[in-house]
């Protein structure tokens, strides 16, 4: 039998799809970043992690957990752009309710046009799920459209608009009621005997679409982003309208952000907030977490979740590492109160050596010895605040490594090492 | 006064040179460069360094500036001649730096200024930095190491200007070039790579590296 299925088992298909495409924001929400939070370079990163997420009441309700695996692509392009593509399989945790799944998503967006005024390009998604219970269901879209960022440091505007298509397939086995028999059901939340006369497979497909827009607004206060959005989208259920707030803040390694929205949707009104924190723990492995309630999806009719989180362990790949380019001669230590710094130099000789000294102005070009430790040569020295050139004697022949950092040409030929101490407070 | 008082007064000055000396060598940075400079260099080039300084400092440029770089120059045995002509010429950017950045700038931000002018920046873009109110010896050398590197120096002030009303720390703005060169290993030129960098301070998405 193909087609809408009736009465009892209709609900609860109705619910158990409800169910699957829940799901799909799941994965979406775990796994996914914003391509605007892409690093710099191509980086494949490794992730792992667990969510729980609380059903929308019309699937139910309930918990489902996940324990969360993938594999993420961060390709950066021209002007600002770049693509995040991920893959990611969600295996359930016992007693949860939901089914192992498995994801693709290809996000991102290129900018052809910049000037004073800011940039207009594009932004698209591709994406790819597929969950096993509590039915088999698969969905497929690829939805893209203009984007225009406006003003300038201060102060963006930027506009999306967007349009999308996709399909979705639900498979249902349930077994109906025949004629003197007794209702039942094979399906993964009912029981009953199985019989071939009376096992039903119902395929559901179903066309996806939508189409729409967005603004945001957001106002730069120090390390902070604050602002809020709004927008508006006709979709195969319907209209979906959301207003809400914004906030981001970054400082060093860590970055903080979160939303509360307003969403109202074809069955109702949904509030979403979600708050999310990215950490880089250095050595390549970050953090990323998220808590919050999901916000409903115009294209997948995905519903805004009752609340949930999860997080993800990842390591980082960098194919072009731009960390490690260039080799750093020098670590402040400590400040001192004359406004100087306690400086630890280290170098490592290109050979070899019996001897390595280091001079600079800040010895007024004496030769200061360095000790041995390991293959480092190292001494600590109290530097003034300023910009100091130093090179190193190695066996009493001038050196300076081919990767220091801020090496500047001297007036000989040679080159310099450059070191600077800054005043508490200079900027 | 007699021998004897002649030969105390003697042995006291002797004391006082000895107690003086002692004191003095292991810290050379206390007698300052110039003093350094008269003990380490000849006495005719010494004359020539101070009539060199003695102008440059006419003009705002802190001399120490000048006698360290002599000191640098014989601490690599380079020839009177030749240290002479260096001198000039670092206090002829010291001097246009100072030009650039103003004259209440501090001896780091000149020092900054003269080797970013030796590694191709313009005094214009040094100019335009400090006509935004930055003054950052490390911004400047940043600064340099982009243009350096082959960013167009509109790109690499724009950068420059971002990271500092971001007030950036100096371990993250060192970064910078190491990320545009990272780009540009990918394909990227360097006004792409630099605009790219731009664009993700810009945009507050985390870009320099979290």
């Amino acid at each position: 039998m193909t087609g809408h299925q009736k009465g009892r088992g209709g609900a609860a298909l109705s619910r158990r799809t409800c169910w699957a495409v829940h799901c799909v924001v799941v994965a979406a929400w775990v796994i996914g970043v914003p391509p605007d939070a892409l690093g710099q370079s191509t980086r494949l990163t490794v992730e792992a992690g667990a969510s729980q997420v609380q059903a929308p009441a019309e699937a139910g309700g309930g918990t489902s957990r996940f324990l969360v695996g993938g594999l993420r692509l961060e390709l950066p392009g021209a002007s600002g752009g770049g693509w995040l593509a991920s893959v990611s399989g969600g295996r359930s945790a016992a007693g949860g309710l939901g089914g192992n799944y498995v994801a693709g998503n290809v996000d991102g967006s290129a900018w052809f046009a910049r000037g004073g005024w800011g940039m207009l390009g594009v932004r698209a998604r591709a994406l790819g799920f597929k969950v096993t219970a509590p039915v088999l269901y698969s969905v497929a879209g690829v939805e893209g459209g203009p984007s225009l960022l406006l003003g300038g440091r201060r102060l963006t505007l930027r506009l999306d608009g967007v349009g999308g298509l996709g399909q979705s397939r639900t498979r249902y086995e349930a077994q109906v009621e025949s004629a003197g028999g007794r209702p039942g059901g094979r399906d993964h939340m009912g029981g009953g005997v199985p019989s071939p006369d009376s096992m039903v497979v119902t395929n559901l497909n179903a066309d996806l679409w939508r189409y729409g827009g967005s603004a945001e607004l957001l106002v730069r206060m120090g390390p902070a982003l604050l602002g809020g959005a709004a927008g508006v989208h006709e979709s195969a259920a319907g209209t979906f309208r959301f207003v809400g707030l914004r906030a981001v803040v970054s400082r060093g390694r860590f970055s903080v952000g979160g939303r509360v929205d307003r969403w109202a949707t074809p069955t109702g009104s949904a509030p979403a907030a979600a708050l999310w924190v990215s950490a880089d723990l250095g050595g390549g492995w970050s953090l990323r977490g998220l808590l919050g309630r999901t916000e409903p999806d115009p294209l997948t009719l995905a519903s805004a979740s009752r609340g949930g989180g999860g997080f993800l362990l990842g390591r980082e790949f960098l194919p072009g590492d731009p960390e490690t380019g260039r080799e750093t001669l020098y670590e402040t230590r400590a400040m001192t109160a004359g406004g100087g710094a306690r400086v630890q130099i280290r170098v490592r000789p290109p050979r070899q050596a019996d001897s390595v000294q280091v001079t600079g102005d800040f010895t007024l070009w004496e030769a200061e010895p360095m000790r041995r430790h390991g293959e480092v040569w190292l001494v600590e020295l109290e530097i003034p605040a300023g910009v100091h050139h130093f090179g190193f004697l190695v066996d009493g022949e001038w050196y300076v490594p081919a990767e220091a950092q801020d090496a500047v040409p001297d007036e000989w030929g040679r080159r310099n090492a450059t070191l600077v101490v800054e005043h508490e407070g200079e900027r | 006064m007699n021998i004897d008082g002649i030969h105390a007064m003697s042995l006291r000055v002797l004391l006082v040179l000895c107690v003086l000396g002692g004191a003095l060598s292991p810290v050379q940075a206390q007698s300052g460069p110039r003093a350094r400079a008269e003990a380490v260099l000849p006495a005719g080039t010494f004359r020539d360094l101070e009539a060199i300084a003695n102008e440059a400092g006419g003009r705002g440029i802190p001399t120490e500036l000048l006698y360290s770089k002599a000191l640098e120059g014989a601490a690599k045995k380079v020839p009177p001649p030749m240290l002479l002509s260096a001198v000039r010429g670092y206090a002829e950017r010291l001097g246009t730096a100072r030009q650039a950045f103003g004259t209440e700038a501090a001896a780091p931000m000149l020092v900054a200024g003269a080797d970013a002018i030796q590694r191709g920046v313009t005094p214009d873009a040094l100019r335009s930095m400090a006509e935004g109110g930055h003054h950052s010896p490390m911004a400047v050398l940043v600064l340099a190491d982009l243009v350096e590197t082959g960013v167009p120096s509109p790109q690499a002030l724009q950068v420059l200007r971002e990271a500092m009303s971001e007030r950036m720390n100096d371990q993250r703005m060192l970064q910078i070039p190491e990320h545009v060169r990272g780009l540009m290993r990918e394909g990227h030129s360097p006004m792409a790579a630099a605009e790219r960098v731009w664009s993700r301070m810009h945009r507050g998405g985390g870009g320099m590296g979290g």
